[in-house]
Order: structure tokens, then sequence, then C-alpha cells
């Protein structure tokens, strides 16, 4: 028989304030997910917003453009169309373990953007953007799940318990 | 005779894993009418610092990208796989930078039923001494 009982009815042995702690530290990660989606959206923007300096071409709307340069990030003005489809959304539920949120960059131009095309070279920009978000990930919910504990004990104790993780 | 860029060393790699099918391997492009499938890579997509003391950089993490082209009709469902294994984790290449290691980050298999094309994008990590 196995020892091992479940995280619930592990929780519910321990005092009723350390039940509200630890419930807030999972559902502060639902609000880690969501902020680094938010950050990963952000740095797609801020990647793509620039001017291309490389080939002078004229797009689908008749407009002359330049292009970047290969391997760096596609030059896209804010409202342009590779603009107007990046996204970031929750993909869990609040408070479910593991929380998931996502971000990311709709229509077939961004795929042949990042990876390129028989007759043309790659312009990775989701890729860095997920480095940079991974980069800052384990900040966000470290923040995120100390402020939600300690926000948690105050708010049912008088007493003010410190938490150093 | 003179050491292997970075480059040259991964496609020595792929040349070495005796892949069914493939047809060749280029740098960057293939031409126009090249045979699929076949197998182009793409060096230093990006070159970034990766060890650095003393003021100095001691070691480099070059981005690199091994494209991976086919029919769609004629697909090959091991290639992708195949490749992978020729690359991910190999140690100690003596090229005109030292690698230490190469290691895959990421692969994605992109379809364009348009064109008639399975595109496999196979980014690479490799760690290089400076």
């Amino acid at each position: 028989m196995s020892n091992n009982i479940g995280i619930e009815r592990a929780i519910k042995e321990l005092d009723k304030r350390v039940q509200a702690a630890i419930w807030a530290g999972v559902k502060s990660m639902t609000i880690s997910a969501g902020e680094l989606a938010e950050m990963g959206d952000a740095e797609l923007h801020r990647s793509i917003d620039h001017i291309g300096t490389y080939k002078p071409y004229i797009d689908t709307y008749g407009n002359p453009r330049v292009s970047s340069h290969p391997g760096e990030p596609p030059s896209s003005r804010p409202g342009n169309p590779l603009d107007q489809n990046i996204y970031h959304r929750h993909v869990s539920s609040r408070g479910s373990n593991p929380a998931v949120a996502e971000f990311g960059v709709n229509g077939e131009i961004a795929h042949e953007l990042e990876f390129g095309t028989p007759k043309m070279q790659p312009r990775p920009f989701v890729r860095p953007a997920k480095k940079y978000v991974a980069s800052k990930a384990r900040g966000v919910v470290a923040f995120n799940f100390i402020s939600a504990i300690r926000k948690s004990f105050i708010k049912s104790s008088s007493r003010v318990i410190v938490v150093r993780l | 005779m003179s050491a292997l860029s970075v480059g040259g060393a991964i496609r020595q790699l792929l040349v070495d894993a005796n892949l069914p099918g493939v047809t060749a391997i280029y740098r960057d492009f293939g031409p126009p009418n090249a045979e699929k499938p076949y197998i182009t890579y793409w060096d230093e997509l990006r070159n970034m610092p990766q060890l650095t003391g003393g003021g100095v950089v001691r070691g480099r993490l070059r981005e690199v990208q091994v494209d991976i082209w086919q029919d769609k009709t004629h697909e090959n469902f091991d290639l992708g796989n195949l490749v992978v294994a020729a690359l991910d984790g190999v140690k100690k290449i003596d090229a005109t930078n030292y690698v230490y290691q190469i290691r895959v980050s990421d692969i994605q298999r992109l379809v364009s039923s348009q064109d008639n094309l399975i595109h496999h994008a196979i980014s690479l990590e490799v760690y290089t001494k400076a």
C-alpha cells in the first residue's frame, strides 16, 4: 500500500492559514503565466518595430518597404498584418496546476519569416522572444509567489509572518 | 589540411549520417530545381557571447538552422529524427572555432499543401570557443 497521500488531503491537515497561503501560491502561478505571456507579446511587438535596411520591395498593398537582414527579426510597423496577428492568452483556468498561457503570431507569413522558405532566409523573432521570456520566468514566478503568500498571511493573521524562499 | 568551419563541420556530420534518400546538402539555399529531399543549413543566424571572464569572451553560442525539404507526397517520416540523432549532443569537434557541443533546441514540421512541401526546421545551439 502506498504511503503517499493526495496533496489536497495533506493540505487539509495543515493550519488554515498555511492552507490559504499554499492555495494563494498556486493561484499566483496563473498570474505569473499571464504576465509572462504578456511579456512575450510585448517583446514580439518591440522586436519587429524597426525599419528594415536590407532590400527594398513593394508590399501586397503597393507600399514601398525595406526588408530586414536575414537572421534579424522582420521589419513591421505597428498596425501592419504581422503586428496585428501577435496574440497572448491564458490556456488554463485560474488556479489550475500547471498554469499555462501562451503567446505567438498567427498567419502563414509568420511561419515563413520565422523559419524561412526555399527562397527566403529565416528572420527569427518568436524564438528569441521565447528565450527572453524564459530568462525572466524564474524572477516573475518567484516574485508573484512570495507576494501571494505574504498577502495571504497578512490577511489571515494580525501577526506578520515573514516567509523567506 | 585546414580545419572545417562550424557550418562545414555540421555538414560533415550530416554526410556521415548517410541519411536515406537525401540528394544533397547545401549551405543557405538549394538550387532552384534541387531534387527533394534535400537539406540546407543556415550557419550563424545569431552569434552571441556565452562565456566571459577577465574581460574576455571565451565561448560563443551560435544559432544554426538545419532545414529538411521534402515532397509532401513522398515524405520520409524518419528523416527528421535521423537528422536530430546525427546532431544532438555531439561534442568536441575540431573546427576553426572549436565546437564544445551541439544541442537541438527546437524542431518544427511545417506543411505547405499549396507547394506540396514538407519543411522540417531544426534549430541548433552550437557552443564554440571564441
